[in-house]
C-alpha cells in the first residue's frame, strides 16, 4: 500500500492529456474515517427501522445478521481505498443532484443523497440503500455527456428512494426462514433418491423468482428515475433513452491494440515483438456450448435488455424530443480525465493487467504522456514481481470467450514474452520516465 | 467458494445464497468422482480438462452421472448429465471410475469402468463394465452407451428402472486408445467364455485368462476395425500382451511369458500398425547383457527409441545390480536396430564417485533413473532419483539432473538436495516405485516449440522422524521443484505449496504452464501460471 501512495503522489501533476486535474489521495485517512462514519450511522438508522417494522422475530433476525453481513462487506470496500474523492468531480456530481433535488421537492429524501465515485473496471452504478448511489470512473469515462449520467444517477437515486435494497433483503430472509421452504428443504434433504433433481428444481424456482422480480423493479427504477430526471432537465428528456442506448453497447470495446501499435509500445533495442505473441489461436480452436441446460439465461438476467428498457419508457412517457446535447466543458474535462483516473485506480485496486491494457490503449495515441508511461512502467514492474511469485493469474486474467479479441490478444501477448524481454521492456519505459 | 466441488457448485449456483437456499445448492450440486486431463491429438499438450461427477442418486441401483469439460484456459467448453445403472452385491460396493478420456478429431470419447470401492478386495473382474460415449463438439449431443462384446461396438441405452445383470456385461471389452485416433481391442479369452463367477478363483486362473487372448485388433475412430492380428498360436510361446506405446506406424506391445521365474523378462514386440506384421521382437537380451523391462520409449519420425537398465548376464535383475543403461535406436520401418549405447554408472565419474560397477555411492546409495528425454540434437536428459533401502523399506532421496550427448557421455550433472523420504517397500522392488509413481520426480514438459523443457518434482522439506502418518501429512511443508531447460541452459525454481494460511496443490497444464489450486478454507483459487524462463 505504502507503495501504491508514493506512487499516486508521484502523479500529482498529470500531463495535458488529462488536463489539470489530480487525483485526491483514495487512501486519505481521514476521508475514509469520514465515509466510514456517514455509513455507518446511516446503518444504524436503518438496523433501528428493521427492528420497528419486523415483528417475526426470526426474519427480524435474519434480516440483521444478512444487513450487518452486507455492510460489513460495504465498510471493507471503503478500507481497501476503492472510493475516490476529487473537487471538480465532487462539484460537478453536486451540482447535479441539487438541480435533481430542488426540481423533486416531494421526494426530501433525496438531499441526503451522497453519490461516491469508484475504482473498478466495470461500466457500471449500483444504489446500496442508505441514501448511497456509486458511479465507477469506468462508467464516467464512457457516457458522452452530464445528461445521460444524470439519468443513470437519477435511476439509482429511484432505488433508494422505493427501498429496493431494504426490501431485497427482508423478502429474502422471509423466504429463507419461511416455514413452506425450510419444510421442503428438509424434505429433500431426507429423500433417498433424486436429492439434487428435487434440490435443483426448488432453487431454480427460488433463483427465477428473485431474478424475475428484479427485473421488475428495474422497470420502476426506470420509470421513477425518469420521472426525477424530467423534472430536472424537462428540455433534455430524450437523454434518458439515449442514456439507455449507451449502456446497451457500453460493453463493446471501441478501442484496440494492433501489431504496429504492440511495436511501438513494446520493441527494444534487443528485442522485437513478435507478431505469433499475438495470433492466439487458442481460443478459436475451441466452440463452446451455449446450449442452456441449467439455467434459462434469460430468466436469470437481473435487468432486462436495454430495448425493453427503451419500449417501456417509450410506451408509459413522452421520451420524444430532438434535442441535441454538446457536453459543457466541464462534463468534457472530467470525462476525459476519468480516462486516466480509471487506470491509476485500477492500479490502486490491484488490477494491475487490466490498468496495463487501459493505459497502453491511452499511450499509444499518447506515446509522451508522462502519466501514462509511469503508470505502464509501475504495471509491469507489478505483474513481473507477480509472474516471478507464480500469482500472475490473481491480477492478469486468462483469454476467455467473454472477452474481446483485442483483450484476448493481450492477455495471451503478455504471457509469450520471457523475462530477459520483459526486463527489456521495463527498463525502456523506466528510462522514458526519467 | 467451497473446496474444488466448487467448479460444479457454480454451475448450480450463481446468485446470492443464504443458509437456507445455500443448503438447497449444496443439495443440487455434485460431487467429483474422477477427472482426466484431455490432450491434444497426437500431442503431450493439453486440451482441456474433463471432470467426472455424481449429481444425483436416482434409484437403488441408478445414479445421475455428469461432466464438465473445460479449455487449456480453464473457460467451460460444455457440460451435460446421463444416467447410469451401477452394481453392487451384497458385500461389495462398486463405483464408476474414467478409463480414459480421448480427443478425436471433433469428438470427445470416454471410457468409464466399474471397479470395487474397497482395493483391497480382489476379484476377477477387477476392473469391468467397460463402456464408452462419446460427445460431439460441434453439437455437443452426447451418444448412448456404446460397449464391445465379441468384436463388435453396440449400443446400448439405460432405461430407468433397467437391472444389471452380471452376466450381461462381464462380457464387455477394453478399448485402449492408441495413437492417431485409433483403439487397441484384445479379443476375449477363451477362458472368459467359460466362467460364469465373477470372483477370484486364483492368481493362476487370472494369468491363463489373460493369455487366452487369441488376437487383438485395430479399430478406427469409428470403431471399425481396420487389422486383426492373431496372436498365442503357438502354445510354446504364449503370452500375455499388454499396451505399451505407439505413434501413427508403430504399437508396441509387452508379452510376458507364461512360465518361468518372476523376474523373467517381458518381449517387446513392434508391429507395424499398417499391416499388423512383427516388425521385432526384443526379449531384453544382447550379447553383452541382459535387461528386464523398457524403461522408457520415445518415437522420432523414422526411429525408435528405447532406454533400458543393464545387468549382467548372470546378475539378477535388481535395482541394486544394476550396471547403467542402454539406449537401442531401431528403425521404424525395418525394425532393425540401427545403434546401442550403453550408460554405465562409471561413465558419471568424476561428478559421482561410486564404490563399485553398480552405481553404489559410498554412504548414500543408487541413482535410479525416472525419465529418459532425448533431445532433437540427439542429447538425452535424464531425471533420477537417490535411492538406498534395506529389508521392506526403500528411501527416497535427491534428484538428480544430467544431460548425456549423443553417445551417452555425461555433459551436465547437477545434485538438488531434497528431504529424504521412507517408503514401505522392499528395497529390491524399485520398479514398483516407478511403475506407482511413487518418487518425487514428476513429468516433464514442452515450454514452447523451440526446444525448450521444463520437469517438475516435489519435496516434503518437513523431515521430522518418529512421528505418526497423520501428523506427517498435517506438518508437511510441500515445494514444487521447477527445472527449465532453455537454450541449452538448466535454471532451478520453486514453489513454496505451504503459505500462512493455504496450501496450493499443482497439476498439469498446458505447455509452459502449471495449474495450481490454492485452498484456504472452504475458498479455492484456481490459477493457471506460466513457467518463469
Amino acid at each position: 500500500m505504502k507503495s501504491v501512495v508514493s506512487f499516486l503522489l508521484l502523479c500529482i501533476s498529470i500531463s495535458s492529456f488529462s488536463q489539470e486535474l489530480t487525483l485526491a489521495d483514495t487512501l486519505d485517512v481521514e476521508l475514509k474515517k469520514e465515509l466510514t462514519e456517514l455509513y455507518t450511522s446511516r446503518v444504524e438508522k436503518q438496523q433501528a427501522i428493521f427492528d420497528k417494522q419486523i415483528s417475526n422475530r426470526r426474519t427480524r433476525r435474519e434480516v440483521q445478521a444478512v444487513y450487518e453481513e452486507m455492510s460489513d462487506a460495504f465498510i471493507n470496500t471503503i478500507e481497501e481505498g476503492y472510493f475516490v474523492e476529487n473537487e471538480v468531480y465532487r462539484d460537478f456530481l453536486d451540482d447535479v443532484l441539487e438541480k435533481i433535488q430542488k426540481s423533486n421537492l416531494d421526494y426530501p429524501a433525496i438531499k441526503d443523497t451522497k453519490i461516491l465515485l469508484s475504482h473498478g473496471a466495470l461500466p457500471n452504478a449500483y444504489a446500496i440503500g442508505n441514501d448511497m448511489v456509486v458511479l465507477y470512473m469506468a462508467l464516467v469515462k464512457s457516457i458522452p455527456n452530464e445528461y445521460e449520467l444524470a439519468f443513470i444517477i437519477c435511476h439509482e437515486i429511484a432505488h433508494n428512494l422505493l427501498e429496493h435494497s431494504y426490501n431485497d433483503i427482508v423478502e429474502h430472509a422471509s423466504l429463507k426462514t419461511s416455514k413452506k421452504i425450510r419444510k421442503k428443504t428438509r424434505e429433500v434433504r431426507w429423500s433417498r433418491y433424486n436429492r439434487g433433481q428435487q434440490a435443483l428444481g426448488l432453487y431454480k424456482d427460488i433463483v427465477y423468482g428473485k431474478r424475475k422480480n428484479n427485473r421488475k423493479l428495474e422497470h420502476q427504477a426506470d420509470s421513477l428515475g425518469f420521472i426525477l430526471y424530467e423534472n430536472a432537465f424537462p428540455d433534455k428528456k430524450y437523454q434518458a433513452i439515449k442514456s439507455l442506448q449507451t449502456l446497451g453497447s457500453i460493453d463493446v470495446e471501441r478501442e484496440m491494440l494492433s501489431y504496429s501499435d504492440y511495436k511501438m509500445l513494446f520493441d527494444t533495442e534487443k528485442h522485437s515483438f513478435k507478431k505469433e505473441w499475438i495470433n492466439n489461436e487458442e481460443l478459436s480452436q475451441y466452440n463452446y456450448d451455449t446450449t442452456q441446460r441449467f439455467w434459462q439465461v434469460d430468466s436469470l438476467k437481473t435487468h432486462p435488455d436495454c430495448d425493453l428498457r427503451i419500449a417501456s419508457l417509450e410506451q408509459h412517457f413522452n421520451t420524444s424530443s430532438s434535442d441535441t446535447v454538446i457536453p459543457s466543458e466541464v462534463f468534457t474535462v472530467i470525462q476525459k480525465a476519468s480516462h486516466a483516473n480509471q487506470v491509476l485506480g485500477l492500479y490502486a485496486i490491484e488490477e494491475y493487467g487490466r490498468s496495463l491494457y487501459e493505459a497502453l490503449l491511452l499511450l499509444k495515441n499518447n506515446p509522451s504522456d508522462s502519466l501514462l508511461n509511469q503508470i505502464v512502467t509501475q504495471n509491469l514492474i507489478k505483474l513481473q514481481k507477480a509472474q516471478r511469485n507464480y500469482v500472475l493469474n490473481r491480477y492478469l486474467a486468462l483469454p476467455s470467450p467473454r472477452y474481446s479479441n483485442s483483450y484476448n490478444a493481450f492477455l495471451y501477448s503478455f504471457r509469450q514474452v520471457r523475462n530477459a524481454q520483459l526486463n527489456a521492456i521495463i527498463n525502456k519505459y523506466n528510462t522514458t520516465d526519467s | 467458494m467451497k473446496k474444488i466441488t466448487a467448479l460444479l457448485v457454480l454451475l448450480f449456483i450463481n446468485t446470492l445464497t443464504f443458509a437456507q437456499i445455500q443448503k438447497l445448492g449444496q443439495l443440487a450440486s455434485g460431487k467429483i468422482i474422477d477427472s482426466r486431463i484431455i490432450y491434444e491429438e497426437e500431442s503431450e499438450d493439453v486440451f482441456g480438462y474433463f471432470y467426472l461427477y455424481e449429481k444425483d442418486k436416482i434409484g437403488r441401483r441408478a445414479y445421475e452421472l455428469g461432466y464438465v469439460i473445460l479449455d487449456n484456459n480453464l473457460n467451460v467448453i460444455t457440460s451435460n448429465t446421463f444416467a447410469q445403472a451401477s452394481y453392487s452385491t451384497l458385500l461389495i460396493k462398486f463405483r464408476v471410475y474414467l478409463s480414459f478420456v480421448n480427443k478425436i478429431d471433433n469428438k470427445i470419447i470416454f471410457g468409464l469402468h466399474d471397479r470395487p470401492k474397497a482395493s483391497e478386495v480382489r476379484i476377477l473382474y477387477n476392473y469391468f463394465n467397460h463402456r464408452y460415449k462419446q460427445i460431439d463438439l460441434e453439437t455437443f449431443e452426447l451418444s448412448e452407451d456404446l460397449i464391445v462384446q465379441g468384436n463388435k461396438m453396440i449400443e446400448t441405452r439405460y432405461e430407468f428402472g433397467d437391472k444389471m445383470r452380471f452376466r450381461d456385461v462381464k462380457h464387455n471389452q477394453s478399448l485402449f486408445p492408441i495413437s492417431k485416433n485409433r483403439f487397441l481391442l484384445f479379443a476375449e479369452s477363451k477362458e472368459y467364455e467359460n466362467n460364469t463367477s465373477m470372483f477370484s478363483v486364483g492368481g493362476r486362473y487370472i494369468r491363463k485368462a489373460k493369455e487366452g487372448l487369441g488376437s487383438f485388433r485395430i479399430l478406427d475412430q469409428n470403431f471399425e476395425t481396420i487389422l486383426e492380428k492373431p496372436i498365442n498360436t503357438d502354445e510354446e510361446n504364449e503370452g500375455y500382451y499388454t499396451y505399451v506405446a505407439s505413434d501413427e506406424d508403430v504399437l508396441i506391445l509387452n508379452k510376458k511369458p507364461i512360465t518361468g521365474a518372476i523376474y523373467r523378462s517381458f518381449h517387446l514386440m513392434f508391429y507395424d500398425l499398417n499391416t499388423g506384421d512383427l516388425k521385432k521382437e526384443f526379449n531384453y537380451i544382447d550379447d553383452e547383457y541382459k535387461m528386464y523391462y523398457a524403461d522408457d520409449i520415445k518415437f522420432t519420425e523414422n526411429e525408435i527409441i528405447l532406454y533400458v537398465g543393464i545387468y549382467g548376464k548372470e546378475e539378477p535383475v535388481n535395482a541394486y545390480r544394476s550396471l547403467g543403461y542402454a539406449k537401442y535406436v531401431f528403425d521404424k520401418q525395418a525394425g532393425e536396430q540401427i545403434s546401442r549405447d550403453y550408460f554405465l554408472w562409471k561413465d558419471l565419474e568424476p561428478h559421482l564417485q561410486f564404490v563399485h560397477e553398480y552405481g553404489w555411492i559410498e554412504d548414500y546409495g543408487i541413482i535410479y533413473p525416472i525419465e529418459f528425454l532425448p533431445l532433437e540434437n540427439d542429447n538425452t536428459i535424464v531425471m533420477a532419483e537417490g535411492f538406498s533401502g534395506g529389508g521392506v523399506e526403500s528411501t527416497i532421496k535427491d534428484l538428480f539432473v544430467f544431460e548425456l550427448d549423443a553417445n551417452l557421455r555425461v555433459k551436465y550433472l547437477n545434485k538438488i538436495e531434497k528431504t529424504p523420504y521412507t517408503l514401505k517397500i522392499p528395497s529390491n522392488w524399485l520398479f514398483t516405485v516407478k511403475e506407482n509413481n511413487l518418487h518425487d520426480y514428476g513429468y516433464s514438459q514442452k515450454l514452447d516449440e523451440d526446444g525448450n523443457y521444463v520437469f517438475f518434482y516435489l519435496n516434503n522439506l518437513y523431515n521430522e522422524k518418529n512421528i505418526s502418518k497423520s501428523r506427517k501429512i498435517k506438518n508437511a511443508e510441500w515445494i514444487l521443484g521447477i527445472i527449465s531447460y532453455v537454450d541449452g541452459k538448466f535454471t532451478y525454481d520453486k514453489i513454496d505449496l505451504n503459505r500462512e494460511r493455504s496450501k496450493i496443490y499443482p497439476r498439469k497444464a498446458k505447455n509452459g504452464y502449471i495449474q495450481l489450486f490454492e485452498i484456504e478454507g472452504d475458498d479455492v483459487e484456481v490459477r493457471l501460471e506460466r513457467i518463469n524462463y
